[in-house]
């Protein structure tokens, strides 16, 4: 059934009963002496108003009052076509009156319900005055008899139950079985208290109208209005304990729902969003975050009317940037009639009436905020603020932790790198040194704990002839790792079948060149040993010179030669030049974190102290003058941890 | 890291002091990014204050001249105390840089120099 359909057999059940109600009763009131009823007539209406007046309401449409009992009295005093009016009439203009107050004049408010209203209350008073008189109840009593007893409580039953009949044939047609049964959980317990058990109490004010006169009548009809405030209090206070319940209960909810999410931000947005919606009117909501990167903030979740907007974002401004300053919510009642501290950014092109921002806050920095808005003013109360915020408080905490957790799991994503990098760099390294004929060979690697890209290497030429080279890549990481192993296998490359170092290097400086587009770069010093006549043939492209140890003399040497680093210019010219050994001297080659290990005072070790320690150690074996080096540093350091790799690789002219 | 501008708009002078090394090298290129980043492409880099440059600060320069190139400038230094003049020579960046014995002859070789120069690092085509 379409609910246009469903609406139109609503409308014609309660317009049909109400109209035939107050029909039957008009063609009843024929000759019924109405007129000489008038004044009694008159003030009975005006109570029964009053104390619907002071009703309250469970459920929507029907109000609960103790209005029965005075339209019951009504009934017992002036009989059942006046006390039918009085009930009809009360009835169709509270319902009225309602409907004005609310301001929601539609046609169902100010005609279908009013008429149903009244007429269902005419029909009641028709059937169980008949009752009641059938039974041998009589009108207007003046004493307590037992045999009012009986017809009496026919009376109230009958009441009381076409009542609730006939509002429940509405709901019914309405919202179906389910409907009629949810109708029925809402008001049974207020309708049993408030609508039948005091109805026979009806009696007591007829007796006291009939019997005292107007006077104690007029006292009792105050205690009437009285006791009906005081009902109407304690039902308001009830109702506003379980909606304090039922979001005691969403926000328990949202807190349990947030711990079980998994911690991902957009499934939190969508949580809040759905939570959200069960406590407050979320046709028109934002939840919106400040995206740290980038300065903007980005609209998680926006409906505009209903309607899921797309993921946007937007630069800072309006009520955002209010926010980051003043960390506070804004309740606005009427966005017509009340001056904002700030100008806001409309959303869509109707404009809202009323509106209501709360900051997410983390520790007293704005993250974002969330809000709901409306097109009627005065749509949000301080209550409507209370339990945003609290949502708010929640949802910050949350994402926080999300922040927390991505930030241990980047730092992790890092170490993990750190670790590929180190593997691949020493993977990289030759895994014993060669035998050369005559000379002694060691090398030694030190990786620092954040990773350089410092590497050594032999080539075997042709004639037995044997390349070095000691090398260092400008960054760190995985990045350097892998602009290490490139120029490694460009520089082997390029020595390989080069007529001398120079032209090698200056091959794999244009591979290297063409091969990356990173602004790296390599230090590198390559000689070429030929161990017949103890010559060291190299060129130096812009690495530390490797120290020489003269044994005769004693001096020390540098292996310096003009170049550049590999990987900048395309066209670079090198200098090559020679040197001859003779037995004992030493050539040392060595990467910057040697030299530039830093002691406690912040100074560094530098070259001079490198060539100290050579001068001091230089008959030892190739591998342990490394290892008298390295005592030398680490002596000169203390506890401080290297920041850089260090590489040592020593070349000894054995003494014949 | 101290920046000045004392040449009128469009010369910036960046003042490094103390060591750059691999720790603090980073700094200098923050600094000098931030100037490229506002569109400040013609740069002196004042050396005279770095008693100690270590090889790993080189990049940190490469990067900003490769940059500043690209853009029409250029970086400059200026002012090298003898161990950081050989820290160039010997990586074979004084064929990079143009090295000025002062500040001022840094901002008066900017004045004589047409803007543009080939982006480093891009083959000769």
């Amino acid at each position: 059934m379409s609910e246009r359909t469903r609406r139109w057999i609503v409308r014609s059940y309660s317009l049909g009963l109400g109209l035939a109600g107050l029909l039957v009763l008009a063609w009843a009131s024929r000759g019924a002496g109405l007129p000489g009823q008038l004044l009694p007539l008159a003030y009975f209406l005006l109570l029964s108003f009053l104390v619907k007046y002071f009703g309250f309401r469970v459920a929507p449409d029907v109000t609960h009052s103790l209005g029965g009992v005075v339209d019951v009295a009504a009934l017992l005093t002036l009989g059942p076509v006046a006390g039918g009016w009085v009930a009809a009439l009360s009835s169709l203009l509270y319902s009225e009156y309602r409907a004005r107050q609310q301001r929601l004049a539609t046609p169902r408010t100010i005609l279908e319900v009013p008429l149903f209203n009244g007429g269902l209350k005419a029909l009641l008073a028709l059937a169980s005055g008949a009752i009641y008189q059938a039974l041998g109840g009589s009108f207007a009593p003046t004493a307590f008899a037992g045999g009012l007893v009986a017809p009496l409580l026919a009376l109230c039953l009958t009441w009381a139950a076409l009542d609730h009949l006939g509002w429940a044939g509405r709901e019914y047609l309405q919202g179906g079985r389910s409907g009629l049964a949810s109708w029925l959980r809402t008001i049974s317990t207020p309708s049993l208290l408030v609508e039948l058990l005091p109805l026979p109490t009806a009696l007591v004010i007829a007796l006291v109208h009939t019997a005292l006169g107007l006077g104690p009548f007029a006292l009792l009809a105050l205690a009437m209005l009285s006791v009906s405030i005081l009902v109407r209090l304690l039902a308001e206070a009830r109702q506003k304990l379980e909606a304090r319940i039922a979001e005691l209960t969403t926000l328990n909810d949202v807190g349990q729902a947030i711990l079980e999410a998994s911690l991902n931000k957009d499934e939190l947005c969508e949580l809040v969003y759905a939570y959200a919606s069960r406590i407050v009117d979320t046709r028109n909501f934002l939840l919106g975050l400040m995206d740290e990167a980038s300065q903007r903030f980005v609209l998680e979740v926006l409906t505009l009317d209903g309607v899921r907007q797309p993921k946007a974002t937007v630069s800072i401004g309006g009520v955002a940037a209010w926010m980051q300053e003043s960390k506070s919510p804004v309740l606005i009642r009427d966005l017509e009639r009340e001056k904002l501290p700030f100008t806001p950014i409309p959303l869509s092109a109707t404009p809202s009436r009323s509106a209501l921002f709360v900051p997410l806050l983390v520790e007293a920095t704005f993250i974002g905020y969330l809000s709901i808005r409306s097109h009627t003013p005065q749509a949000f109360t301080e209550d409507h603020q209370r339990i945003l915020a609290a949502i708010a408080n929640q949802v910050a905490v949350a994402l926080e932790n999300i922040r927390l957790y991505q930030q241990a799991a980047e730092r992790q994503r890092l170490e993990q790198q750190l670790k590929v990098a180190h593997d691949l760099q020493k993977s990289l390294l030759p895994s014993f040194c060669p035998f050369v004929p005559g000379f002694e060979l060691a090398a030694d690697w030190r990786s620092a704990l954040e990773v350089s890209g410092d590497f050594y290497d032999f080539v075997s030429l042709p004639g037995g002839k044997l390349g070095l080279l000691i090398a260092d890549v400008s960054d760190k990481g995985v990045p350097a790792a892998l602009f290490m192993a490139l120029s490694r296998s460009l520089v082997r490359s390029g020595v390989i079948g080069a007529s001398s170092p120079s032209e090698g290097l200056r091959r794999a400086n244009t591979w290297i060149l063409k091969d990356s587009q990173s602004d790296m770069f390599v230090t590198l010093f390559y000689g070429v040993l030929n161990h017949a006549d103890r010559t060291l043939t190299y060129a130096n492209a812009g690495h530390n010179p490797p120290l020489l140890y003269r044994a005769d003399t004693g001096a020390i040497e540098t292996l310096a030669a003009k170049g550049i680093v590999l990987g900048v210019l395309p066209e670079i010219e090198l200098e090559e030049r020679q040197v001859a050994m003779a037995p004992g001297d030493l050539v040392v080659l060595y990467t910057d974190g040697v030299t530039e290990a830093i002691n406690e005072h912040e100074e560094a070790f530098g070259e001079e102290r490198l060539a100290q320690a050579v001068r001091q150690h230089h008959d030892l074996e190739a591998r342990d003058v490394i290892a008298k080096i390295r005592e030398a540093v680490l002596a000169f350091t203390g506890e401080r941890p290297p920041f850089d790799d260090a590489t040592l690789v020593v070349l000894k002219c054995s003494q014949t | 890291m101290q920046t000045r501008c004392p040449y009128g708009e469009g010369i910036y002078t960046v003042r490094p002091s103390g060591r750059i090394d691999a720790a603090t090298a980073p700094e200098l290129g923050q600094a000098l990014q931030d100037l490229l980043a506002a569109g400040q492409t013609h740069l002196i880099v004042d050396l005279d204050g770095v008693r100690y440059l270590a090889s790993g600060a080189l990049r940190v320069l490469l990067v900003a001249i490769k940059e500043a190139r690209r853009l029409g400038g250029d970086v400059k230094l200026c002012s090298l105390r003898p161990n950081v003049q050989r820290v160039f020579k010997l990586s074979g960046f004084t064929l990079i840089f143009e090295i000025a014995d002062s500040e001022e002859a840094a901002a008066l070789a900017f004045q004589g120099q047409p803007a543009t120069r080939a982006f480093l690092g891009e083959q000769g085509q």
